[in-house]
């Protein structure tokens, strides 16, 4: 989205009507679309209208009206629009304070649910079954909502869930381009929910019956514009139930759309501009009108990726809150293969083992496991059903419909054929939107048993398959869909035939037009051998879909393909840390000492100096990794959990941190610029605030660094991107890590230069171009500085405390940029990660007495007490170490409503929240400290930090 | 499950041989039909009883059907409507499909190759289909509907009070219902029947009857030409409607020409731009014939245009008298044009409050259109004639004429 070649002008700016304002005032706008942004965009329109400031510059809105979004939104409105159209919705009220709510939960009966209004992703819901939980949650609720408002509702748990996107035009024509069932029930979030597309479960009455009541909302809100609206169906009394209308492009709408192959964001763009459906021709077909309804002759998948492999203390029952950080989707032509690809799309290289974790339990545990809805219900079904358990039992207790518990015992029981059968298939089958009917032509296909209708690759071109992403996880997010968004678009340029292998719906490489040819489908041996034999490819690109997309490497590696990206001699050296190490003293390169250890018996033999961190070999997002300060805390670590082994033991180095991306042509490398980490080493580097360019060195040390690295990449041998991250350590570089491949911070450096590494890398790829070629022009940054701040997910996730260390926790980063000063900068990225100072609300910063001399000096905490409160607490020491008081801040997390970085000891933090209150935001943060007041002292100048190195 | 064998004839081509298997075997001659294929994710069952797929192999795109029991209360027929289905899979955990398609006599097979039979269909247009047998006989090309049974076998009375006279080419229980369902008084009548009936009480049912609709059917209207003569004593003079097979009768009485389409209209996805409302409605469209825009009479105004390739789907006649191509009681299907039958309804309702209002022309000045007072045209809704009066100009209007190309 924010890549210079999508959009004319691109803004860095936080979301919020004041930078609208500015915007608007800058670049002359008259029009605004304000649907497309999600929820964040939507209730800045609110805002705006709300304050008239539209008036000010006379401003068009395209897109529904402010009555339009409010009928949906509010939900007093939307219960009297219900009641006027005779649809059914859930008893409900809206309630401004406890006691208030108290009295209608009396009139509706226990069990309740509870949402907060205008939040995202339901954050602050969930349900009710007593009136001590009902308390509880109201008041949670109360704060989280902006309007202070909650909706109590009778809980509809247990019945079908049912999605409708809908779209309509000024002219009244209404649409439903894609039915979605959830195969969980009410009561799970749908982002959370496991959905199939189309409706499968309900005859064509009740389908028929829902489509109408969507219509007639539709109309009667006068909605414009791409729209979903949720129904819940209970097939007990036979009841259909508006649950809630969402008047903007959602979730959801990228999965229909991709699975359908209907672009809905292109053709709602065009309704708000005012044209009418019946006008549009149909991007798919080219030839009929884009005023119909998709016809899909294949069944859709959709499986949510969780995080609680990583936050392990997370509660991992499913409720109203959204928790999946991503998600994958599938096609097939049974239920059965196209669920079988989502869950392998899922878990990567999908075994048994996942099963077998569930043999030891009892039945009785099983079935009551099935009704906590955890996130691995799905395995706990195939269990069940592989023991016999009755089917009415695991219907009572999971409350899916019998078309997929049927299913779900059919795949148990013939898990292995099924599994064999959904890999073998070579042929593929075109996404058309209209099962055949008219001659179509889109980029989407899948495999299947049906006749091939793989695309000819055009005369003349090479063809080069791209391995995507897939599914986001923590430690792996879009930014490496961003880089395989780049590269395919850059191949094109080059006339290229870009054939993308991915399964992740809401990223921009399965795109409808990105890509020459997608392939949606889990990765596999089988999956990616047939695409490169079929299009006959001329190389495969592993490397820049991230390390998922890099895994497949083990896959592939005796395939003898032309793997364009990654040499097997550096592979060898970079992805395994004991070559790694030899190599480095071989060619007297700095690292931290390190130790592999294949058994528990072998601890003692580590002659390392502590502290020291602990990591497995081959992770993303610092899985499992963990520092320890002492021998006996290793030991202790080690006894707890012997399943770990064999394991690397690196010794842990303090210092400041410096990255670069790069790229090399074999011989030396070429960056535009150092970042510098403003967290100390430790904390991972996706979790870091990184200033870049970096402030504190100086020429002298950039020169070192540089040969440095020209050193590494001459001996490794490497060609294309390469990622280094170095730690400052008494006078010396560090190299802590190598990575050769595109890195999570590649994205920072194409949005901060004038050309694109990534363009370059090609050049050095496939046109075999030098460094020396290179036109350095490309790669002067664009703006003088720049931050990034990661951003958490402290809210939504509850019972997570974002607590700084090697294992990665932010789920999302800003990118903050000025020319003014680091101090402008910064301010920028904290208003983006909502540290905005408000009328209400402070953000407190907490520095601990022995920082005072270090960074803090007194005439720097005058100028900045506008923004910020401070507050001095003695032994507030980070303790990076402190692994054995985790426990104690989890059980904190009822806090949630202020952002804890750094660590503190808890007794610290209770002391804290006496001193601020529960009002403010809290930030605490050696980065944050530390470029707080150096940009504060002076006004920096390039090479002269107060910390020069 | 056992073998099936069948083949295929595309015009002007060699024969392809294909090996399916039977999921309910019902077959007891050789049979020779259309290959059909319909769009529709669900109402697997009504399209399974829809009369008008009567001589048809009915092909379903959708690879999975049975996803959901049968609900015996939405069956469009007592008997079935195509008497072969195929589809990639059948899902039956409980035995209660097999039990169905037994039941109506309806022969099941699984092929995994649909979505290669649909394109051949597309490409070809006509494909016959021949189960079981190898020879090759040119039946096909011939008169292939096979008779609609009458509803009841009591002859038909010219009833004593007012009601709505329902023509039944195959109709469709769905478009009984929803008469049912707005208290609308009628009888039906086998067209056979109403060929005889028609003529000999012509008078009688004029003043008797409050209208006619012409239901859905099978095949070719053409090859109810003995008809037509019969209905033109009856248009405009009650109102007169028609659906789908009488929409295409209605506009053959009138001197309108039927042409063929490539391979049909058979889904619940079909867009229809009303010229009325400037609007796009979804229906249920299920035919391989259409009425042919050239050289339509002038008494014809076409109140609806298909979406996607511009043929007529719906027609007005006059003041009273309208029809439409799709399916506007759905089922399978979207009740996007339901309002049909509420215009149904309104006009009979005021014709039989006061006839003489009514400005009937009369069948010998058939070749201009009936005048219309503003007043009267206000009530047919969107139904009506559209924005200009003329003829000609809403002939021209089609949709997407300034169609956006990016």
């Amino acid at each position: 989205m924010t890549s210079e070649e999508i959009a004319d002008q691109v803004y860095f700016e936080p979301l919020s009507l004041k930078s609208v304002e500015m915007i608007i005032q800058n670049e002359n706008i008259d029009s605004i679309i304000y649907t497309i942004g999600g929820q964040n965009a939507l209730n800045i329109f609110l805002e705006m209208v709300e304050s008239k400031t539209h008036q000010k510059y006379d401003i068009n809105f395209l897109g529904p009206s402010y009555q339009s979004v409010m009928e949906t939104e509010s939900r007093e409105l939307f219960k009297e629009l219900m009641l006027d159209l005779k649809l059914q919705i859930a008893e409900s009220y809206t309630a401004n304070s406890v006691n208030e709510a108290m009295i209608y939960a009396e009139k509706i009966g226990f069990p309740i649910s509870i949402r907060p209004t205008l939040t995202m992703g339901g954050t602050g819901g969930g349900f009710a079954e007593d009136i001590e939980e009902f308390d509880e949650k109201v008041r949670t609720a109360l704060d989280l909502s902006p309007a202070n408002e909650v909706l109590i509702e009778k809980s509809l748990k247990g019945t079908v869930e049912l999605e409708y996107e809908m779209i309509r035009d000024h002219q009244g024509t209404v649409l439903n381009l894609a039915q979605l069932e959830n195969i969980d029930p009410v009561g799970i979030h749908t982002g959370d929910s496991m959905v199939v597309a189309p409706i499968l479960s309900l005859d064509n009455k009740t389908v028929q019956e829902m489509r109408d009541i969507c219509c007639q909302i539709l109309n009667a809100t006068n909605m414009v514009g791409g729209c979903n609206v949720q129904l819940s169906y209970d097939p007990v009394d036979d009841k259909i139930y508006v649950i809630e209308i969402n008047p903007r492009l959602s979730r959801s709408s990228a999965l229909a759309s991709k699975s359908v192959a209907y672009p809905i964001a292109q053709i709602s763009t065009l309704v708000y501009l005012g044209y009418p459906l019946s006008e549009l021709l149909n991007l798919t077909t080219h030839d009929s009108s884009a005023a119909f309804e998709p016809s899909i002759d294949y069944i859709v998948t959709k499986l949510p990726k969780f995080a609680f492999d990583k936050f392990t203390n997370l509660s991992e029952d499913l409720g109203f809150q959204m928790k999946a950080t991503g998600e994958a989707y599938s096609f097939g032509e049974s239920f059965e293969i196209s669920f079988l690809r989502a869950l392998n799309s899922l878990y990567f290289n999908l075994d048994d083992s996942l099963l077998k974790k569930y043999k030891y339990f009892s039945d009785q545990r099983i079935l009551e496991q099935l009704g906590k809805y955890g996130y691995d219900r799905i395995f706990l079904i195939f269990e069940a059903f592989k023991r016999n358990i009755s089917f009415e039992q695991i219907k009572s207790q999971t409350k899916m419909r019998d078309y997929f518990l049927n299913k779900f015992k059919n795949i148990s029981l013939n898990y292995k054929s099924l599994m064999k059968q959904s890999n073998q298939m070579t042929n593929l089958q075109m996404l058309d939107s209209c099962s055949g009917e008219i001659d179509s032509k889109t980029n989407t296909y899948f495999y299947t048993e049906d006749r091939d209708e793989a695309p000819q690759i055009p005369t003349g071109k090479k063809s080069y398959l791209i391995i995507g992403p897939g599914p986001i996880k923590i430690g792996q997010g879009i930014e490496f869909d961003f880089a395989c968004t780049k590269l395919i678009q850059q191949l094109r340029k080059m006339g290229h035939h870009t054939i993308v292998m991915n399964n992740n719906p809401s990223t921009n490489s399965t795109d409808l037009e990105v890509a020459d040819t997608l392939i949606v489908a889990p990765y596999s041996r089988e999956t990616i051998v047939t695409a490169y034999k079929k299009f006959n490819c001329e190389g495969i690109f592993l490397t820049y879909g991230g390390q998922t997309a890099f895994n497949c490497y083990q896959f592939i590696k005796n395939d003898n393909l032309n793997i364009v990206d990654i040499s097997p001699d550096t592979l060898n050296i970079t992805e395994n840390r004991d070559a790694f190490y030899e190599w480095c003293m071989q060619e007297d390169i700095k690292v931290p000492r390190s130790k592999y250890i294949l058994k528990k018996e072998r601890l003692k033999d580590i002659d390392l100096d502590f502290p020291v961190i602990l990591r497995p070999s081959f992770v993303t997002g610092g899985e499992g990794m963990i520092v320890f300060s002492s021998p006996e805390e290793l030991n202790k670590y080690c006894t707890q959990n012997k399943s770990i082994f064999p394991i690397y033991v690196d010794e842990f180095i303090t210092g400041i941190e410096f990255e670069c991306d790069a790229i090399c042509d074999g011989k030396e490398a070429l960056t535009p610029f150092f970042m510098e980490h403003l967290d100390p080493p430790g904390v991972h580097s996706g979790d870091s605030n990184v200033v870049f360019p970096s402030i504190s060195l100086k020429n002298s040390a950039k020169e070192r660094l540089q040969n440095l690295i020209n050193h590494i990449t001459q001996n490794l041998g490497h060609k294309g991107l390469i990622n280094f991250q170095f730690v400052y350590h008494q006078e010396e570089f560090y190299l802590i890590e190598v990575n050769v491949r595109a890195s999570r911070s590649l994205p920072l450096y194409e949005k901060s230069i004038k050309g694109s590494l990534i363009n370059l890398s090609l050049d050095v790829l496939l046109n075999n171009h030098s460094i020396q070629e290179i036109n350095t022009q490309d790669l002067k940054n664009i703006y003088k500085y720049n931050l990034k701040l990661p951003f958490y997910s402290t809210k939504k996730l509850s019972g997570i405390l974002a607590l700084v260390g090697a294992n990665m926790q932010s789920t999302g980063e800003v990118i903050a940029q000025s020319d003014q000063s680091l101090m402008e900068t910064f301010r920028k990225g904290l208003e983006m990660t909502h540290h905005t100072p408000s009328s209400n609300q402070k953000t407190i910063i907490v520095y601990d007495e022995t920082e005072k001399d270090e960074l803090i000096q007194k005439e720097s905490m005058e100028k900045l007490t506008e923004f910020f409160t401070f507050i001095e607490l003695k032994d507030l020491t980070y303790s990076l170490f402190d692994q054995t008081d985790l426990n104690v801040y989890f059980t904190l997390s009822h806090w949630n409503k202020c952002l804890y970085r750094g660590i503190f000891k808890p007794e610290k933090l209770k002391q804290l929240r006496k001193l601020i209150g529960d009002q403010n935001n809290i930030i605490s943060s050696p980065g944050l400290l530390r470029i707080l007041f150096t940009t504060m002292n002076k006004n920096i100048s390039e090479n002269e930090a107060s910390y020069a190195i | 499950m056992k073998k099936m064998n069948f083949t295929l004839s595309p015009l002007n081509q060699p024969i392809v041989d294909c090996e399916g298997f039977f999921f309910a075997n019902n077959l007891t001659e050789k049979f020779s039909g259309e290959l059909v294929f319909t769009t529709s994710m669900s109402g697997y069952e009504q399209a399974l009883t829809d009369l008008s797929y009567q001589g048809q192999v009915l092909l379903f795109t959708f690879p999975e059907i049975g996803t959901y029991d049968i609900q015996v209360d939405r069956l469009q027929a007592l008997t079935c409507g195509p008497k072969i289905t195929i589809a990639k899979k059948f899902i039956d955990p409980d035995g209660q499909l097999r039990k169905f398609f037994n039941q109506h006599g309806i022969t099941a097979i699984e092929y995994p190759y649909t979505r290669e039979l649909t394109k051949m269909v597309r490409k070809n247009g006509s494909l016959k289909i021949q189960m079981a047998h190898q020879e090759n006989n040119n039946v096909f090309d011939k008169n292939n509907v096979c008779p609609i049974r009458p509803r009841n076998s009591i002859p038909f009375q010219v009833p004593n009070k007012e009601k709505l006279l329902v023509i039944d080419f195959g109709i469709k229980e769905s478009i009984l219902k929803e008469l049912n369902q707005r208290k609308l008084d009628y009888d039906v009548i086998h067209w056979k029947e109403f060929i005889k009936v028609g003529r000999k009480h012509r008078n009688k049912l004029l003043s008797q009857l409050k209208g006619i609709l012409l239901s859905n059917g099978p095949g070719n209207p053409e090859d109810y030409q003995e008809i037509t003569p019969v209905i033109l004593n009856y248009i405009n003079l009650i109102p007169t409607f028609g659906i789908c097979l009488g929409h295409q009768i209605l506009a053959l009485s009138l001197g309108a020409k039927i042409e063929k389409l490539h391979f049909g209209h058979h889904g619940n996805n079909h867009p229809v731009y009303s010229h009325k409302d400037e609007k796009v409605y979804i229906t249920s469209q299920n035919h391989n014939y259409v009425v042919t825009k050239k050289d339509l009479p002038l008494n014809c105004q076409i109140s609806f245009t298909h979406a996607n390739d511009n043929s007529i789907a719906g027609l007005r006649y006059g003041p009273m008298s309208f029809s439409v191509q799709f399916h506007p009681e759905g089922c399978p299907g979207p009740t996007d044009t339901y309002k049909f039958f509420e215009d149904i309804n309104q006009i009979i309702h005021q014709y039989s409050k006061d006839k003489s209002k009514w400005n009937f022309d009369t069948p010998n000045s058939r070749k201009t259109p009936g005048k219309i007072s503003v007043a009267q045209s206000k009530t047919f809704s969107y139904w009506g004639q559209g924005r200009s009066l003329s003829v000609r100009a809403l002939n021209s209007i089609t949709p997407r004429s300034n169609a956006l190309r990016y």
